[in-house]
Formats: C-alpha cells, sequence, structure tokens
C-alpha cells in the first residue's frame, strides 16, 4: 500500500475526465462560451483528451465558479448530478451495478466516493429505524456549499432510482436558507426537504437497504472492488485538509485538540496549518466549531444524552456555557435537538 | 446583418458629403468662436440617436412598422447631424439648403416615428395574444427559460399570486416526464432537449386563452387554469397527459384545486406549489416502473 499524502488546495488530485469532462461536454452541448468557462482556471481544452489528466480544488472551484455564472438558469448542479452514474465509468460505476442492494451500494460508495467525488466527507449515523448520512465538505470551497450539496444529493437520488428502479424515500436536511431555485429541489430531491438546519444530513428508513438492484451480479462486484481497491491504494491522496482536520478533531473529540495540537499531527507548524486551510478559505475555528457540532448532535439526538454530559464530554466548563455555544452554532438550544433525527419520516 | 452594413455604409457616406459641401460652401467659426458646450450637448443627442438606431435594428424583425421607426430615427438623428455642423460655420456664410436640411428633418422624424410607435402597439397586441397561454400579459424575460421558451416557476409565482387575490377558482396541473433522464442517456441530451421543447409546444397551443403553462424545473411543467370545475381540470390533465404520449414519452399528473367559495382565501401560491408537488409525489411513488432493457 502506497503512503498516501493529504491533499491540500493546490494539489491536483481530481480526476478530470468526471465532473470536469461532463461540464465541459454539457457546455458545449448548449453552445456556451468554452473561453468564458475556462478564464483564469488553467485548465486547456485538449488537457481533457489526456487520461489521468488531473486538477486542483483551487482549480475545480475557480472552473465552478465560472460554470454556475455562466449558465442561463439555476440547475446545472442538478442537471450534472442526474449525469454522475452515468457518466463515470471504470470501476466504481461497475461495482455499483453490480451491487446486491442498496445497503451494499452504500458502503462500497461511502469507502470509495474519494476516488471521484473528493469534495465530500461521508460520515453515517444509525438509529432504531434510520440510516443517517451527514454529508460534508472535502475539498469544496464553502462559497459553492450550495453546488455541492445540490450536486450530491441529486446524484445520489438519481442513482438511487437508476439502479434500484424505484423511487426515492428519504428526507433531506440542509444547512443554509430555502434559496430561490427551491423548484429544482422539489423536482430532483423530492418533497421532504427541511432548510435551516445545523448539518446537511440524508435520512431515509433501513428498510430501503434491502432494496433489491437489477443488475445484482456477485463476480462483477467481486471483480469491481478488487479494481477499484487497487486503485485506491495506489492513489497519491485519499483525503483532503479540510476533512482531515476534522477526522482528527473528532476522533479525540474528549481532550479539546487545539491548532497546534493538530498541527503537530499533521507534521505542519501551526502557522503553515492555517495558511493551508485559507486556502481552502476556511478556518481552524470553523472545523472546530463543525467537529463540536456534529459530535453535540450526535450526542443529543442518538444518544439522548443530557446537556452537563455533554458539556463534560466537549470540555465546556460546565451546560450553561455549552448552552451557549451551541445557541451561537445553531440558533437553536439543545432541547430543540433531542427527536430532530426521529420525527422526519 | 449585410442589410445594417450597407446602411451603416450611407449613413457615413451621407455624413462625409454633407460636410464637404459645407466645407467647399460656407466659411469655418474661428476656434474661440465655437461654443464646446453647444457641440458636447449636441453631440451627445446624435450620438443618442444613433444608438436607438442600433438598438432598434438589432432587436426587431423586418416589417412595415421597424421601417417606419428607422425612417423616424434617421431623420431625427439627421436633424441633429445638422445642428452639430452649425456650431462649426459662420451663420452667414452657410447656404439656403443648409437651413431647411437642420430645421425639416426632426419634425418629420419624430411623426414618423410616433406613427411607426403607434402600429408597434397594435402589433403587440396581436403578439400578447399570441402568447397569452405562455405569459398572460405579464412579461419579464429575465423569466423565460432559455430550452422551452417558457416561462419558469418564478412568473408562475407571480400569476398565482395576482389570481388568488380574485374571487375565482383556481387549479394546478403539475406533469412530469417519467423517465426522461433515460431519455437523455440513450438519445442524447440534444435529443432530450427537444422532446422538451416539444412538450412546451404542445402545452402551450392546447390550453385555453387564459391559462397558462410554465417550465416548473427540468422535465416538470405546470399548468394554471382559471375559471374551472374540479371536473374539467381532471378531464383536462389527463387529456394534456395523452397527448404527450405520439410525442414519445410518457408522463404523470397531478393537480391541485381550489374553488372560488374555498374557505381558506389566503390560501398562498406556495401552498398550492406545494400540495401539487406532494400529490405529484404520490402519483410517481404508486407507478409501476418499467424494467430496465
Amino acid at each position: 500500500m502506497k503512503r498516501a499524502a493529504i491533499a491540500y488546495a493546490d494539489d491536483k488530485c481530481i480526476d478530470s475526465q468526471l465532473l470536469v469532462a461532463n461540464l465541459v461536454a454539457l457546455f458545449r452541448q448548449r453552445g456556451l462560451s468554452m473561453i468564458t468557462l475556462l478564464a483564469g482556471t488553467a485548465i486547456f481544452e485538449q488537457d481533457l483528451n489526456q487520461s489521468g489528466h488531473k486538477i486542483s480544488a483551487v482549480q475545480l472551484n475557480k472552473l465552478l465558479d465560472n460554470a454556475i455564472k455562466q449558465w442561463p438558469s439555476d440547475d446545472l448542479a442538478f442537471i450534472l448530478g442526474q449525469q454522475w452514474l452515468p457518466a463515470q465509468s471504470g470501476p466504481l460505476t461497475q461495482g455499483l451495478l453490480c451491487c446486491k442492494h442498496f445497503g451494499q451500494a452504500q458502503q462500497f460508495w461511502q469507502r470509495y466516493h474519494w476516488l471521484t467525488q473528493p469534495w465530500l466527507q461521508i460520515s453515517r449515523w444509525q438509529t432504531p429505524q434510520q440510516q443517517h448520512l451527514l454529508i460534508q465538505q472535502d475539498l469544496g470551497m464553502p462559497q459553492l456549499q450550495r453546488f455541492f450539496m445540490e450536486l450530491s444529493l441529486s446524484s445520489l437520488v438519481a442513482s438511487f432510482k437508476s439502479l434500484s428502479r424505484s423511487r426515492w424515500h428519504g428526507h433531506f436536511s440542509l444547512p443554509y436558507t430555502a434559496p430561490s431555485n427551491i423548484d429544482q429541489y422539489y423536482k430532483y430531491l423530492g418533497d421532504s426537504i427541511k432548510f435551516e438546519q445545523p448539518i446537511c444530513v440524508v435520512s431515509f428508513d433501513q428498510t430501503i437497504d434491502q432494496q433489491p438492484f437489477e443488475m445484482a451480479n456477485r463476480q462483477g462486484l467481486w471483480q469491481a472492488n478488487r479494481q477499484i481497491r487497487r486503485l485506491y491504494l495506489n492513489s497519491d491522496f485519499r483525503i483532503g485538509l479540510p476533512a482531515m482536520v476534522r477526522r482528527l478533531m473528532l476522533q479525540q473529540i474528549h481532550s479539546n485538540q487545539s491548532l497546534p495540537d493538530i498541527a503537530a499531527q499533521l507534521s505542519l507548524s501551526p502557522a503553515t496549518l492555517k495558511r493551508r486551510l485559507k486556502a481552502f478559505n476556511i478556518s481552524f475555528q470553523q472545523l472546530q466549531d463543525e467537529a463540536k457540532l456534529q459530535h453535540a448532535i450526535y450526542l443529543i439526538a442518538i444518544n439522548g444524552d443530557s446537556n452537563p454530559h455533554i458539556a463534560k464530554q466537549l470540555k465546556f466548563a460546565d451546560s450553561n456555557n455549552f448552552r451557549r455555544s451551541f445557541k451561537r452554532w445553531t440558533g437553536k438550544l439543545p432541547s430543540n435537538f433531542k427527536y430532530w433525527l426521529t420525527s422526519k419520516i | 446583418m449585410t442589410h445594417s452594413y450597407k446602411l451603416a455604409i450611407s449613413i457615413l457616406l451621407s455624413c462625409a458629403a454633407l460636410l464637404s459641401l459645407c466645407l467647399v460652401q460656407a466659411q469655418l467659426k474661428p476656434t474661440t468662436d465655437v461654443d464646446w458646450l453647444d457641440i458636447t450637448a449636441e453631440g451627445a443627442l446624435l450620438l443618442l440617436g444613433l444608438s436607438w438606431l442600433v438598438l432598434v435594428l438589432s432587436a426587431r424583425p423586418g416589417g412595415r412598422v421597424t421601417q417606419l421607426l428607422l425612417i423616424g430615427l434617421l431623420g431625427y438623428s439627421l436633424g441633429c447631424y445638422m445642428d452639430l455642423l452649425d456650431e462649426f460655420f459662420i451663420n452667414d456664410s452657410l447656404p439656403s439648403w443648409f437651413n431647411l436640411l437642420e430645421k425639416l428633418p426632426t419634425p418629420i422624424g419624430l411623426v414618423t416615428l410616433t406613427i411607426g410607435l403607434w402600429l408597434w402597439r397594435e402589433e403587440q397586441t396581436t403578439i400578447n395574444e399570441q402568447l397569452r397561454t405562455r405569459e398572460q400579459f405579464y412579461r419579464q424575460h429575465q423569466l423565460v427559460d432559455h430550452l422551452t421558451q417558457l416561462c419558469d416557476a418564478r412568473a408562475m409565482r407571480h400569476q398565482l399570486n395576482q389570481h388568488l387575490r380574485r374571487p375565482h377558482a383556481i387549479a394546478l396541473i403539475m406533469i412530469d416526464l417519467d423517465n426522461f433522464n433515460q431519455i437523455n442517456r440513450q438519445q442524447g441530451f440534444t435529443q432530450g432537449d427537444q422532446l422538451l421543447t416539444n412538450v412546451a409546444q404542445m402545452l402551450a397551443s392546447q390550453l385555453r386563452s387564459q391559462d397558462l403553462v410554465c417550465r416548473y424545473a427540468g422535465d416538470r411543467f405546470v399548468v394554471m387554469l382559471t375559471h374551472c370545475s374540479e371536473a374539467f381540470a381532471t378531464a383536462m390533465a389527463q387529456e394534456l397527459v395523452t397527448a404527450i404520449a405520439p410525442l414519445g414519452c410518457q408522463a404523470s399528473q397531478a393537480i391541485s384545486y381550489t374553488s372560488s367559495q374555498d374557505a381558506q382565501p389566503s390560501k398562498s401560491a406556495e401552498q398550492l406549489i406545494e400540495q401539487v408537488n406532494q400529490n405529484l409525489e404520490r402519483v410517481k411513488r404508486a407507478q409501476q416502473w418499467p424494467k430496465a432493457g
């Protein structure tokens, strides 16, 4: 197994044969200007013909910025999301197609998604009847949060539909206010959507996990799995810096890791870590708040813990302090989230 | 395009001809006597007149109305040009034809322009009638969807809110193409886009003149029927879905209806849209999915 590095904002780690090629093809098909699309991205059209060509997070974000500005309506992310599965080629799609049911596909996707969607960080929670997928951004800049969420969620729903050949049943909690293109959400994600939630969560009944896939094929899955595992283990990068910082912080949430602590674990100086995070347009403080909020919600909604207990776990001086911080993160009190994950569908 | 080039060249040539005639026949003012403020103001008027000319030329299709507008603007611009020229020459030395050309073109141009505008109004009434099922007399071109040339969901919200204030029945029909994504994938995006355009055109032509159709999102269309019974709305929805089938795609529909004596007059456009979306979701869930081929 190759030792993989952590991807920084200007590391070339995003395969341009996937989303980028897809985007370019879509723009060409609609007769939009390639020059405006690629302006300032340092990507050239002929690069996209080379297999193995990769771009950095900074380039991707600039490209998407250009694309959103130029696209004449507000459904770009949804259209790209619809095309995600059919546009992929190679072992990931092959594997997804061959899975026996949705539960297996989820595991497969969660393990290897970074190879094709390095802008995502996915974690999974479970309550007695439901599965919850937490979706956060890895290599995506915070200003494109809505775009990446729209892209990921619509590709999830579209892939579910085409693999299981049934309608998606699930609920979405989204961490922003209802946008002006809300009609696209109703169309592509269904009618069970809540905005202004603290974190992005996709919830669905565990019974869906058993939803059989039509093209299930054990041999095919085994083969795809072997191929993609090899690809994964030989790749130069397997995680981006924002996701890595979040992960380290969650792993040691009980010891309140500070910037110098995390920097030391990454073999960076605190100033360098700060600078590297700034290239992603995110601060250490934000990531720390996110990790604490995520864990706090887990403790409230899944474990049903009391405020003093959570305050102690997250190293707050007392429960009042915790309540105040929680209010600052979410605008609501912790008690509002007790049944947050159980009262949706 | 060649037409506008010819026009531009002839304008330039006649300007140059007028200028040289004046240079031959009249005496230039000494530079100290030239009133630069007047020249700036009159030059600006000329430039504005010419810019209107360009706008009309680029925005309008040919025809009598366009011709009148062009002649009017040309006359006005000629007047402005002569006004500008006379600032550079000694008044007494200017030939008599100059005075005529300076005073006449502006009023003639403005009268022609007014006649043109009047006819434009008539023309627009006709076009509004043609576009009724697409915009119902509310035009905001930013809200027009580029692909299907229908208005989008924001325009529908505006119209719904207008109609909900009045005491009449409104039905919303939501129509969603089945498995459109698969058509895109199997036949290509160009075919998919063509299908959407065809469906949009068909829907716009099937409706009564007081109804409105918009593209909601993706392959979902929304139709507003006013002054109708619930039975009529149901029948209409079914008919529209049946009419889509020959275009090469199955579709599903759902309606939500508010009668004129509805107990809750405070129903908002948002609620109606949400309700019809939920109804459609139910219809789609109950559907049998065709097996993958």
